[in-house]
Parts: C-alpha cells; sequence; structure tokens
C-alpha cells in the first residue's frame, strides 16, 4: 500500500456548503486544503475558488 | 450477504473520468456524495427486444441493441449540499462530457458507471412535502459491478 499523501489544493469557499462524503462544512469566504479530486468536484459546481487565483483578483489593480 | 434493504445505500458523483473502466480506473476517482437522497431507483441494463414472425412457427425472438439504462434518483433539496450542487451542474452542462457516477450498496458493493444528467427537474408539492430534485441520468457506459467485501 501507498504511503504518499494526496496532493493538496488550496480553495476557497464562495459560499457556505456541506460535504456529505466526509460531513465536512466550509463557511463561505473561508479557506482550507482539498484533495485534488475534492476540489475538482466543487470548483466544477462554483463551491470554491482556487485561493491564489482569488488573491490575484483581489490585488489586481483596477482598470 | 445475502438480501438487504435499500436503507444505508447511497449515490455519489464525480466530474472526473476514469482513465480506464474498470473497477480499479473507477475506484481511483474522487466522489461526493449526494446528500438528502430519499430513492435510488433502478439500475442495469436492458436489450431492444426484436421480433420475426415467420409464416410458419413460433415469433422469434432476439436480443438487440443494449440500453444501459437511466438512474432516476429523487431527494430533498438542500442549496448547502456540495453533492447536489454537482448534480445540478451535470444537468446544467450542455456538453457531452460525461460525468462519474457510484451508487454504494448497504453492503458495500458499488456500482460505477458513466453518465449524463439530462435534466432535475424541482417539484413543490403539497404542504406537508418536501421540495424535491429529481435528476435522470443516463447510463452511457457498461456498468461495474463490484461486489461487497468479504466479512
Amino acid at each position: 500500500m501507498s504511503d504518499t499523501k494526496p496532493k493538496m489544493v488550496r480553495g476557497k469557499a464562495t459560499r457556505d456548503f456541506t460535504d456529505a462524503t466526509t460531513e465536512r462544512r466550509f463557511a463561505a469566504k473561508s479557506s482550507h486544503d482539498f484533495t485534488e479530486g475534492e476540489f475538482g468536484n466543487f470548483l466544477a459546481a462554483g463551491l470554491l475558488v482556487a485561493v491564489d487565483t482569488a488573491d490575484a483578483a483581489k490585488t489586481k489593480p483596477a482598470a | 450477504m445475502g438480501s438487504q434493504t435499500a436503507a444505508g445505500s447511497s449515490l455519489a458523483i464525480s466530474v472526473a473520468s476514469p482513465a480506464t473502466s474498470d473497477a480499479a480506473g473507477y475506484a481511483a476517482l474522487t466522489y461526493t456524495d449526494v446528500g438528502q437522497v430519499e430513492k435510488l431507483g433502478s439500475i442495469g441494463a436492458s436489450f431492444a427486444k426484436v421480433e420475426f414472425q415467420p409464416l410458419k412457427g413460433a415469433k422469434q425472438k432476439y436480443k438487440g441493441s443494449a440500453d444501459y439504462g437511466a438512474l432516476q434518483p429523487s431527494m430533498a433539496l438542500d442549496s448547502t449540499d456540495a453533492g447536489q450542487a454537482i448534480m445540478q451542474t451535470s444537468a446544467d452542462d450542455e456538453s457531452q462530457k460525461l460525468y462519474s457516477f457510484r451508487v454504494t450498496f448497504s453492503d458495500g458493493a458499488k456500482r460505477y458507471f458513466g453518465g449524463r444528467n439530462f435534466g432535475m427537474p424541482e417539484t413543490a408539492d403539497g404542504a406537508d412535502s418536501m421540495l424535491t430534485g429529481a435528476p435522470t441520468i443516463e447510463i452511457c457506459t457498461k456498468i461495474v459491478k463490484v461486489a461487497a467485501p468479504a466479512t
């Protein structure tokens, strides 16, 4: 059995949501580490954004 | 295990596709459980019936094309449930993308398949009923069956 830890991706919740698989609850605007698979599923559903993307948007100068 | 009730069964979805269309390929994906599921419905392939009636003799019947069927679960709508949000995304998806699904029975047996969600209508019935969603997941791949783990 592999003891390789899954790669984690940091994401920020866009709204409150619950993962019925793990029963974890995520509050809107809170940041968490997700496995790549979780991240892909939640990102596709618009439940979170990548933290880097969010930070970049925040620091982007106004046009 | 022999007979079992449906209680404890679950439905899960992944936006990813398996590298191989077998149990190992599907098991390697990360799924998100769909919450508040009331019923899963029927799952399984059926074949079209091809008939021929000769002038002499009984009607002949042949198995035609396979149809992997459709899963039609029902669930109480929950706007905070991640699995339902992914289900809604798959219903709204206008592409031909295949989503991966996993049905788990209470004894741990699993059914994996790829499918497309053709819609998730919401139903507001009488006052003493829950708001429900009823997606239609057309099964587009052979269903991969995994037996319950030995106990």
